[in-house]
């Protein structure tokens, strides 16, 4: 039956009804997520892999912020995948895969977080397409040129499974998922390599500036460590309206002085005012979502270092 | 189920010059053609007069034949049994007498046929018409699912029925859908969904002919004017031997064979179209007919669409108007001699249904003008403006003839069809071509004979012959580099014989036949049995007992096996039809007619998505790719028609319910079809007032429509939601709930009758989807087409 998908949708409707419907479509859906920040339903708020890598010789710390309203945050998940092949290197791009059991593995179950290491999976085939983890040559060929199943301007891409890490909880009795797509390194991870501080790693701070009220506006203030003038910042509440929004992004960003001590970084800042409802009485929850971005170019992840922070006011 | 109507009946009046007004349509200037539908609309009413009071006019004809039955006593009797007139009917089978106001009972007479009585009223307008036809002993319960009880039906009231259906814009076929286990299909469709099967299961036949469509598509009404439809043969299943190719169910519409010496007809104006229909019949046995309908209703889109441009502020050559076009022509040109007893006709039908969208030309170089036209444009092999473009036509030549016992009749008929859809199936279901055309051109040959052996006995026999050479063209790739299309050239046979022995045995009655059929198609050839078997048992003279099992075959249609369009291997499609069900009257003029059904469908196709991890040479990936399930199908249902007829009392109507499934099943996966509807209820509620004042009500609930449901999965890394479909039709729609309401004014004259109605289609504004789409999280359904209220103020005037 005619179920259609977005895009068709869009389509049809900008062929019957109108040009410029697109434009107002994804204006439309863009203005859901910016206003759709209130937790009246389970969901999946972020999916946090530290450090953000999935090879053998590196134990991945898997966490997500899966929340509900009445106070309800998932304490356990189960976390899965599809395609996870220890023959040949295995792309897997859509999430069609999850429809079915087949090709469907669990990587981890339990409380939250968990933890998880990828096993050997050397044996997969990438004899054609091996890069050298620090020429950049073809090991099998000696040549810098692709001649493999990626692409040339892919370079710095390991020999890796291209897989969706899929998170899935239950609250109050309806199941939510999340995902990300990531690299699943197939070679070793070189345990003499440093593996960089991490979002999680990093100093951050979230504070409630003044005395909360019924139906009183707040500022609320993210001071993160870090260079985060290029991410975004997704605000979630369990009541009230957010005045910038759901999304913001950095307003204040210090380097540190030329002078300054060896452990002083450049920081962040971004913020956003809460007005809490006129009747609000009890908890009330308040999470920042927000990716560091990865200092190590050369270490081909497509994992986000995603991390959050949480605070809450508590009114008579 | 045989529903007939009384609308080709008019008064046969002498010729009279103000009738002339048809005769512009054979001008065939399409704007000389609508002014001559005003012209003759507003002329006519003009001499619209006084009604002529205390005449009950009549006919009789045959059953089935249609043909006028003359000498047929007509005993005219008040209700306490005094004889108050007796007449016998003329060559024409018509009858006419004079009485004063009352309520008289009819009884009819006939020689080789079974008695009848009926009740009419006389009122204040003075003149009342009816038909009767009465069917011979043998003829009797042909139709298995025949939901007419009394073996002698008064035609006019049934119609009538149909006609004021609220909803259906006065069209007497779109009212089929008010039936049990009747749903019309979906968004643009134009075909009828019967008992949970597909929309492309039920065959459309005029006259037993052929025709690859029925309605125009949207809301549209039948493509034949109703003026000549004399009744409408529908079984929602088990249809006799003389009809195939098609597994489910079957509309067939008569034309009116009814044509004494005079003129007649009828001009239909409203906001949605404009009909005229012109019918001439001579002494010496000819009859010329034709009709024509225009849709003007894309003119108030259009309209519609610039208004609410300009309400928006926005510029009316920035705008995108989609215009709804259709047409239908009839004409046929009839020769029945008066020393013999045989027919000639030679029949025109043609019909064009098209959505135009229209877009505004993009500036594409800046210069704030609209052009030049795009360097990378693909030459289109189509115009990719006319979204929906479908028509047909067909020319027949028949014979009919009587010698003796044997009634007889061949014909042949010829003409081309298209069907273009470039919205792909999404809003079509799995009907149409998925975005694609296909263009053909169907002969047909049939022969049919009627022995009459007995009383008690008939035997029917046939041969069809149909030849369909189609072409169909993938458009889904067009605007790929290199443009290609892939294209299916084929030439589609379908052969048939067949032959039913029908006996009469004291209650009993039985129908055994067996058609043979043989279909080829693409790399395909079948030729196989199908055995009907039809049976009914009386009770008295209210009850009746009814049973029926038969096997049915179908040549898929070339959308469901050409290149990039289907599955080149499906095979043909099959059904076993059973169904048992009990007919009766009850006291207050009601009747109850159920029926159990189940069928059990092979080789049904259903496109559905795999996803398979593909290992290559070095490497593997997951591929979403559509596969074709050959599925096999089981429906079954409890149908429930509880009726008041029109005339029995003020108020009448009905209820018809079903409580069914139609489920499908792959291996061990059981999933429900496309048309699954395990709940559909219609309620008709009319009264017919004083002054001839008809208000008429329906109500429509039902399930929802399955679809295949879609989890959103939110990737925090896009901040998005990404999806993945869940089992197939998995999910339904919410409930459906539809109110149309209709009020008619009937004025009749000495020599016109003319009627003004107001037809209210979803007078609540309900917004059923037609088509939805998820929100951005996937957490709901949003509507995104439905049908909205469409009132419609129209006239008709009949002559």
């Amino acid at each position: 039956m005619p179920l259609l998908s977005r895009m068709t949708a869009i389509v049809l409707g900008c062929l019957v009804f109108g040009t410029g419907c697109l434009g107002d479509f994804l204006e439309d859906a863009f203005s859901s997520i910016l206003l759709d920040y209130e937790i009246d339903k389970p969901r999946v708020l972020a999916i946090s892999l530290d450090p953000p890598i999935l090879a053998h010789n590196v134990e991945t710390r898997l966490d997500a912020l899966i929340v509900g309203p009445d106070g309800l945050q998932a304490t356990e998940a189960s976390w899965k995948t599809c395609g996870l092949r220890d023959d040949v290197p295995t792309y897997v791009w859509s999430l069609q895969c999850f429809a079915e059991d087949t090709d469907v593995s669990l990587v981890a179950s339990g409380g939250l977080p968990a933890t998880y290491e990828l096993p050997d999976l050397s044996a997969v085939r990438c004899e054609e397409d091996i890069w050298d983890w620090d020429t950049g040559i073809q090991e099998d060929t000696g040549k810098e040129e692709d001649t493999g199943w990626w692409r040339e301007e892919d370079e710095g891409i390991e020999c890796a499974h291209w897989l969706p890490l899929l998170v899935e909880a239950t609250l109050d009795g309806e199941t939510v998922q999340g995902v990300l797509h990531a690299n699943w390194f197939l070679q070793h991870w070189n345990t003499e390599r440093e593996i960089p501080k991490t979002a999680r790693q990093r100093e951050f701070s979230l504070t409630i500036e003044e005395e909360p009220a019924p139906g009183k506006q707040v500022r609320v203030e993210l001071e993160v460590e870090g260079d985060l003038r290029e991410s975004d910042f997704q605000w979630y509440v369990d009541s009230g309206e957010l005045e910038k929004t759901s999304v913001t992004v950095t307003q204040r960003y210090e380097e540190p002085a030329e002078d300054a001590a060896e452990d002083e970084t450049e920081k962040s800042w971004t913020d956003n005012l809460w007005t809490l409802p006129d009747n609000a009485s009890g908890t009330y929850r308040l999470w920042v979502v927000w990716t560091q971005p990865w200092e190590e170019e050369d270490i081909a992840t497509s994992v986000p270092d995603l991390v959050w922070a949480q605070t809450e006011v508590t009114l008579p | 189920m045989y529903l007939s109507n009384p609308l080709g009946q008019g008064p046969n009046p002498p010729r009279d010059p103000g009738t002339r007004a048809s005769d512009k349509i054979e001008t065939g200037v399409s704007s000389r053609f609508v002014m001559s539908l005003f012209y003759s609309l507003f002329y006519s009413l003009w001499l619209c007069s006084a009604a002529f009071a205390g005449e009950l006019q009549g006919s009789v004809t045959e059953f089935g034949t249609s043909l006028p039955l003359p000498e047929v006593l007509v005993v005219i009797e008040d209700l306490e049994g005094h004889e108050v007139h007796r007449v016998q009917t003329g060559p024409g089978g018509r009858f006419s007498v004079e009485l004063p106001e009352g309520e008289y009972r009819i009884v009819l007479l006939g020689q080789v046929h079974r008695p009848h009585e009926d009740q009419v009223k006389v009122g204040e307008s003075g003149r009342v018409r009816v038909r009767y036809a009465l069917r011979d002993a043998s003829y009797e319960f042909v139709v298995t699912e025949d939901r007419e009880r009394t073996e002698v039906e008064r035609q006019v009231v049934t119609v009538e029925e149909l006609t004021a259906m609220p909803g259906s814009f006065g069209d007497p076929v779109l009212a089929l859908q008010a039936f049990p286990s009747v749903s019309r299909g979906n968004f643009l469709d134009q075909n009828l969904v019967v008992r949970g099967a597909e929309g492309i299961n039920t065959g459309f036949y005029v006259d037993e002919m052929p025709v690859p469509y029925m309605f125009h598509n949207l809301v549209g009404r039948s493509i034949i004017n109703p003026v000549f439809v004399e009744d409408i043969e529908f079984f929602a299943g088990g249809m006799p031997s003389r009809f195939g190719d098609v597994t489910q169910a079957v509309v067939n519409i008569r034309a009116d064979r009814d044509s004494p010496p005079g003129h007649a007809g009828r001009v239909s104006v409203d906001l949605l179209d404009g009909s005229i229909a012109y019918r001439q019949s001579w002494q010496n046995g000819l009859t010329v007919r034709i009709a024509g309908r225009y849709a003007w209703v894309g003119v108030f889109t259009g309209l519609g669409t610039a208004i609410a441009v300009k309400r928006a502020g926005g510029e009316l050559d920035e705008a995108t108007y989609f215009f709804p076009r259709y047409w239908d022509a009839y004409g046929d040109l009839v020769w029945e001699p008066k020393h013999l007893d045989d027919r000639v006709s030679l029949t025109f039908l043609g019909a064009r249904d098209a959505l135009i969208i229209q877009q505004p030309e993009p500036d594409t170089d800046g210069d704030g003008e609209p052009g030049p036209p795009d360097a990378d444009e693909p030459d289109l092999p189509y115009d990719p403006g006319r979204v929906i473009d479908n028509g047909f036509g067909r020319v027949r030549l028949r014979w009919d003839r009587t010698r003796g016992p044997r009634t007889s009749s061949s014909w042949i008929a010829t003409g081309p069809q298209m069907e273009q859809n470039l919205l792909g199936s999404l809003l079509l279901s799995a009907d149409g071509p998925f975005l694609g055309r296909t263009t053909g051109w169907s002969t047909v040959i049939r022969h049919d004979d009627r022995w009459k052996k007995s009383e008690n006995y008939a035997l029917v026999d046939g041969a069809q012959l149909i030849i369909t050479p189609v072409r169909a063209e993938d458009f889904s790739r067009a605007y790929e580099e290199g443009n290609p299309i892939p294209t299916t050239e084929d030439v589609q046979v379908s052969a048939a014989a067949w032959v039913e022995a029908q006996y009469r045995h004291g209650p009993w009655w039985f129908g055994t036949g067996l058609r043979l059929a043989y279909t080829q198609w693409e790399g395909h050839s079948e030729l196989g049995p199908e055995p009907r078997l039809s049976m009914r048992r009386s009770f008295g003279e209210d009850w009746t007992l009814k049973a029926f099992v038969g096997r049915f075959t179908q040549m898929p249609p070339i959308t469901r096996y050409a290149e990039g369009l289907g599955n080149p291997d499906i095979p043909l499609l099959t059904a076993w039809q059973f169904s048992v069900g009990a007919e009766g009257r009850l006291p207050g003029g009601w009747s109850l007619d159920t029926s159990v059904y189940e069928t059990e469908m092979r080789n049904l196709v259903y496109q559905d998505s795999e996803v398979e991890i593909l290992v290559n040479e070095d490497y593997a990936e997951d591929v979403v790719t559509p596969v074709y399930i050959d599925a096999w199908g089981r429906a079954v249902g409890l149908e429930i028609l509880l009726r008041r007829k029109q005339g029995s009392q003020p108020l009448w109507g009905w209820m018809a319910l079903t409580l069914g499934r139609s489920l499908r099943m792959d291996g061990e996966r059981v999933f429900p079809g496309d048309n699954d509807a395990p709940i559909d209820f219609t309620l008709l509620v009319a009264a017919d007032l004083p002054r001839r004042i008809t208000a008429s009500a329906r109500l429509r609930l039902g399930s929802g429509h399955p679809f295949t449901p879609s989890r959103g999965v939110y990737n925090p890394a896009t901040v998005w939601y990404e999806s993945y479909t869940g089992s197939l039709n998995s999910d339904r729609y919410p409930f459906y709930r539809q109110l149309d309401i209709r009020v008619e004014k009937t004025w009749t004259g000495r020599r016109l009758d003319w009627s003004l109605y107001l037809d209210v289609y979803n007078a609540t504004w309900a917004e059923n989807p037609v088509a939805a789409f998820y929100s951005y999280d996937y957490s709901e359904l949003t509507t995104f087409i439905h049908v909205p209220i469409i009132p419609t103020l129209g006239a008709t005037c009949r002559f």
